[in-house]
């Protein structure tokens, strides 16, 4: 796994043993988000629900993926449509019928919270998700 | 992947890196190329033209180049530019995918990241020409 770490945005990626298409198919659909994500806690094609620091709340969710690119993005929405977080993923195929996982995210401190810290809580919780979608591709 | 935010728009970032014709200033690897070829330097003082295809996607940012070298090897250089906020972008470049042993691997990857920070930083001084 490499990490990347700027001032204002991570990108944490992972191997897995599984093939491209396996991956793609698991994790463009949005429905699958609760079974490997920490913070989703329901999720369809346009809403979600996520644990938040005032606890479980309601979200619009929009996932634009691209077989051909390997792409799979979210953008989470306030109930007024604005955008309040986004995430940008990328599946890479390998030449071994391995594939890897590139998930990039923009730094947001929590209210009070130091940007380095708000680097490693989000990292911290990325790479626990990538682990997840490792165990369940490999095991 | 390596990534670096640069001060210029999505837009122009993502017109410049696109253009293969453009790969020479600012790709280490790259004496010349056009859309359908790339003349390679190596490190010996060697150089190589292969066939090369950049595929893109606008919608993604996404910018891929597959390199056919010798031996039936494909070589793929993926990269992605995002929108951060206005005039801002984040630039995100894959390493190279050659397979190395084990014992190699830490350092192949660490040079590799020195090579593809100093690609970033050329491209940092070229979108400041472009911007100012």
């Amino acid at each position: 796994m490499e990490n990347n770490k700027t001032d204002n945005f991570g990108v944490v990626t992972k191997e897995f043993a599984t093939s491209f298409e396996n991956a793609f198919l698991f994790i463009s659909n949005p429905k699958n988000l609760p079974e490997w994500t920490v913070l989703f806690k329901e999720a369809s094609d346009k809403h979600a629900v996520l644990e938040t620091p005032s606890g479980l709340k309601s979200f619009g969710l929009v996932t634009h993926s691209s077989f051909e690119t390997g792409v799979i993005d979210w953008f989470i929405l306030s109930d007024q449509g604005r955008q309040v977080d986004r995430s940008y993923t990328r599946l890479h195929r390998l030449p071994h019928g391995h594939c890897v996982y590139s998930f990039m995210f923009l730094v947001i401190p929590l209210p009070g919270e130091m940007e380095e810290d708000a680097m490693r809580r989000q990292t911290n919780l990325i790479e626990e998700e990538l682990e997840r979608l490792k165990k369940r591709f490999e095991h | 992947m390596i990534g670096r935010e640069f001060s210029v728009s999505v837009n122009t970032a993502y017109q410049f890196i696109a253009e293969p014709s453009n790969l020479p200033k600012w790709a280490l690897a790259f004496k010349d190329a056009d859309e359908y070829s790339a003349l390679l330097a190596f490190p010996d003082g060697n150089s190589l033209r292969v066939p090369m295809v950049t595929k893109t996607s606008r919608e993604f940012g996404v910018i891929d180049w597959h390199l056919s070298l010798p031996n039936n090897f494909l070589d793929i250089v993926r990269s992605r530019v995002y929108s951060v906020r206005d005039n801002k972008c984040i630039y995100e470049l894959s390493f190279n995918e050659r397979p190395v042993t084990d014992e190699m691997m830490d350092d192949a990857m660490e040079e590799q990241a020195r090579l593809v920070e100093q690609e970033f930083d050329n491209l940092e001084k070229i979108f400041a020409r472009m911007e100012s």
